[in-house]
């Protein structure tokens, strides 16, 4: 759906904004997003909708047309050289002409600026190597400058493509192809309008050579029924004019013969085919999507997610337990006990056996037992062992919130631990057992400050 | 793409609290603004949800939920709805049950929220904090979560701590039948993590697979495209610095020291602005939680790119007539003068202002004859640039430094940019001083554009 011009306008604002501009508009965004297609449609829509709000649209329409200017004259002024070539070649008629001098002269360039064009073509780093289409891009330079902005977005979109090197073809054989008819209709017309004899000359080469070049170089003329020179008339050629009409018919023809089949046809058709292949492949270029500027484009415009809002919401409390202090008769003793300790209880072998060892606690049945054992024999003095490298949560902390019940004092122990993975989950300990209703006193992480307390030791 | 569009797969991402579910669903979207991550525990309280798109179509949603914070409790509650039924209550029945009770609004609300959304879902990811031990309620949670009857896929996170009960954890899931179990620390994952979750996925609901592969395929596509923006910015910024060339008319010491600086300081910008771009392509601000991961300090490299010490961190062998170890310079080359290499070498020592060659290039023959000298940057620092901005490339992209090979272990294993030739894509660039931006505007030129493809593809090669 989107043209090349699109993308040259796409790739120009892409340009702008990697030196600095600020190109955004508001609805810009919005437009690209809502866009069906894939990332490269959407940012074609942006670019689309900001090249008209910035008159950027405008500025290619001008810049079209100045190439297209540019362009006519050029071919005219090809044209015009072509056929003043050609007189200058032939001359006015008062020397014979030396078929392979004029050849070579009308000739010559043309073919060895072809070869150097073909050579170029094998891939290498796209065509900077053509000399009409350097000088192209040199006067493309002199435009103002709004304009050479275009002219980069649309030499950058081209190379990436790797079209470029055709985009100089065609200017290169479409020049050489006009300058070649100019010669041609300036043979035409000369041959016509004048009478020239031809010859051909040379010191040290031997008449067979010419006899075999001629015929090599009409060949295919010959096949395509245009009458040329046998060698009879060759030999008769040498260095003296031949007075017969028909050898000078048949001279000319194939002079004219020759231009055309080597000269004008080939750069003819290459032209056509450098221009061909690049309308065809700038209609299926594709937008260069890594490039910076695109690429955070591409991120915004397709984003990897999207947030489909909350569904079940936070509520405003959280059920939260309390510490109770109930009033306990018959409470004696000492109690410890460790809850959800994965290793080897942190306490002491041999500790005072006064104090009741509840041991380690975790699942439900644990729990259970530990429950029942204390409401059976309440304490006066209970030590519960946390570890601090867990997060504390709810069920932890209503369960410490229930053993403290059958406890007359309570003190929480969190031992020191080499804290590598966790540092902060202790401080959360003491967030939590403090919102529960234990004071800080009650928060022990020295040992023997903790069994000091268990034992009754302290003050 | 003409396939009716089939409905995005749900997935409720479950776990205890505070083992990472937030984080995990931070880095699967991209999204580094997603709810909110703390390491205080219990911070998600509501259920969100987000959905993951490939070529512009929702593939997934994913729900982050509550953590469960008293399984114990919870299951103890369910065990109790079984005895009050009549007829024998299947698992997942018992939970709907459950759910319609005045305890599923009251004590268990938070618990809740996880269980209906799991029971909506077609598979959960159950999140796990390897190092925490495997304790009852943590059995007692994936009893509950299995109760579902929804696809449970385990995924441990903090996989990377030396003393991890992940030996404990796997054999605890293999005890209930969940073998297929992904490791995936949400800070810094395995390059390829992410596609191992989403083919553990498709093998878990097989009438996914196809969309999950989709997914994967265009998460690999998006990953290699940025890995070539990445490589075209770094290419850029090199032909830049490699072309530039900068003619001083006044060649007396102080007036040298002071154009060495300022190219230098130019240099020194025209790198970070490239990391700017980098960072930006990669999602991350200077503030991030993760930049401190990078190789910069708030955003910027920290040794300094002219100080000749870097270059023997990075291993760059020093040519030339440069000073190792003194503050300072390297050759110094005024033609005009007739000075010998020594005295230059000994006068490039004085100047300072870090490694620089003044020097004379081809095309400079006019200002030679005129008597001027010519700044431009030595292949040294080339080799530093490239070498550093590849290494941020690749932190990046592993995303942490857990999988991030250190600087001096990444320099040592480019060896076709530690020493060698130049690509020829800089040489070319060192005869264009109109492309280089750092002094005037460059200018266009579409050999330019050619050569900063040809230097992206040789980076890719090598990188």
């Amino acid at each position: 759906m989107y043209t090349f011009s699109t993308r040259c306008l796409a790739e120009a604002i892409r340009l702008r904004e990697q030196a600095g501009e600020s190109l955004e508009q508001g609805r810009a965004m919005a437009i690209a997003k809502q866009h069906s297609g894939d990332a490269e449609q959407k940012i074609l829509a942006r670019a689309d909708y900001l090249a008209e709000q910035l008159g950027i649209k405008a500025e290619l329409h001008s810049w079209q047309l100045a190439q297209r200017s540019l362009w006519l004259i050029a071919l005219a002024l090809a044209l015009v050289s072509g056929f003043v070539a050609a007189w200058a070649v032939l001359g006015d008629g008062s020397q014979a002409i030396n078929v392979i001098w004029a050849l070579g002269s009308l000739l010559g360039i043309h073919l060895l600026m072809l070869l150097v064009w073909l050579l170029s073509v094998i891939p290498s780093a796209d065509g900077g190597s053509s000399l009409p289409g350097s000088i192209w891009l040199g006067l493309s330079k002199r435009l103002p400058a709004k304009l050479v902005n275009i002219t980069r977005a649309w030499v950058s979109l081209l190379s990436h493509a790797n079209l470029l090197r055709f985009w100089f073809g065609s200017i290169s054989h479409g020049l050489w192809s006009m300058a070649l008819l100019g010669a041609l209709l300036g043979l035409m017309a000369a041959l016509s309008l004048r009478r020239y004899g031809f010859v051909w000359e040379s010191t040290i080469l031997p008449t067979e050579v010419f006899v075999a070049a001629f015929s090599l170089l009409g060949w295919l003329p010959a096949q395509l029924g245009i009458a040329i020179p046998d060698p009879a008339t060759i030999r008769a050629s040498d260095g003296i004019p031949m007075g017969d009409e028909t050898a000078r018919v048949t001279w000319a023809y194939f002079l004219l013969s020759a231009v055309f089949l080597y000269g004008l046809l080939p750069r003819f058709l290459l032209w056509l085919l450098c221009w061909g292949w690049l309308r065809v492949a700038s209609t299926r270029l594709r937008l260069n999507l890594t490039q910076p500027g695109f690429a955070n484009l591409v991120q915004q415009l397709t984003p990897a997610s999207q947030r489909l809002g909350i569904t079940a919401p936070a509520p405003g409390r959280l059920h939260q337990a309390h510490l109770q202090h109930p009033s306990l008769h018959q409470a004696k003793g000492a109690a410890l006990i460790a809850l959800e300790w994965a290793d080897t209880p942190p306490w002491p072998e041999g500790l005072d056996p006064g104090i009741t060892l509840l041991g380690t606690v975790d699942s439900r049945e644990q729990r259970w037992q530990a429950l029942e054992q204390l409401g059976a024999h309440p304490v006066e003095r209970l030590l519960i062992v946390c570890d601090p490298r867990l997060s504390p949560d709810r069920g932890s902390l209503e369960f410490i919130v229930k053993l403290a019940e059958h406890a007359r004092a309570s003190m929480i122990w969190l031992p020191h631990s080499d804290t590598g993975s966790a540092p902060q989950r202790r401080q959360y300990w003491l967030e939590s057992l403090q919102q529960l209703g234990f004071p800080v006193e009650a928060i022990e992480q020295d040992e023997a400050v903790a069994l000091a307390w268990l034992g009754g030791r302290d003050e | 793409m003409n396939k009716p569009h089939s409905p995005p797969m749900r997935i409720a991402v479950v776990g205890h609290t505070n083992t990472g579910k937030t984080s995990l669903l931070r880095t699967l979207t991209r999204d580094s603004e997603f709810g909110e991550v703390s390491s205080r525990p219990s911070t998600t309280r509501h259920v969100e949800g987000v959905a993951l798109f490939a070529h512009g179509e929702a593939i997934i949603e994913l729900y982050d939920t509550p953590g469960m914070e008293d399984p114990i409790g919870l299951l103890e509650a369910l065990e109790q709805i079984e005895q009050v039924g009549a007829d024998r209550l299947d698992g997942p029945a018992r939970i709907d049950l459950f759910l319609q009770s005045p305890q599923a609004s009251g004590r268990f609300e938070q618990e809740s929220k996880v269980l209906h959304q799991l029971r909506q879902s077609d598979a959960g990811f159950y999140v796990i904090d390897v190092r925490d031990p495997v304790l009852a309620k943590h059995r007692d949670e994936l009893t509950i979560l299995g109760s579902c009857a929804v696809p449970l896929l385990p995924i441990l996170n903090f996989v990377h701590v030396a003393d991890s009960h992940e030996a404990n954890w796997r054999e605890a899931l293999g005890r209930i039948g969940l073998h297929a179990v992904i490791r995936f620390d949400t800070v810094a994952p395995e390059r390829d993590g992410e596609q191992q979750l989403y083919s553990a996925l498709a093998t878990l609901v097989y009438r996914y697979r196809e969309p999950l592969e989709q997914l994967i395929h265009f998460r690999e596509e998006e990953a290699g495209q940025r890995h070539q923006s990445g490589l075209s910015l770094i290419a850029a910024l090199l032909i830049d610095v490699a072309a530039c060339h900068h003619s001083i008319d006044n060649k007396d010491k102080p007036a040298l020291q002071q154009a060495v600086h300022e190219l230098n300081d130019r240099v020194r910008q025209r790198e970070q602005y490239c990391v700017d771009q980098l960072l930006a392509l990669y999602n991350f601000r200077h503030d991030d939680i993760d930049a401190h991961l990078l190789p910069l300090l708030k955003g910027r490299w920290e040794n300094d790119l002219f100080h000749p010490q870097t270059l023997q961190l990075m291993g760059v062998r020093i040519g030339g007539g440069a000073a190792t170890g003194a503050a300072a310079g390297a050759g110094f080359d005024i033609l005009t003068g007739g000075m010998s290499l020594g005295a230059a070498t000994a006068i490039g020592a004085v100047i300072g202002g870090g490694l620089q060659t003044v020097r004379y290039t081809r095309r400079q023959l006019f200002d030679r004859l005129s008597g001027k000298a010519t700044l431009s940057v030595d292949d040294e620092i080339l080799r530093m640039l490239a070498l550093r901005q590849l290494h941020l490339l690749n932190a990046l992209e592993a995303r942490g430094h857990a999988a991030l090979t250190p600087i001096e272990q990444f320099a040592t294993e480019q060896t076709g940019l530690r020493s060698g030739a130049l690509p020829k894509a800089l040489n070319r660039a060192r005869a264009h001083p109109e492309w280089s931006s750092l002094y005037d505007d460059s200018e266009i030129s579409p050999l330019y554009e050619s050569t900063v493809h040809e230097l992206t593809n040789h980076l890719s090669e090598i990188s």
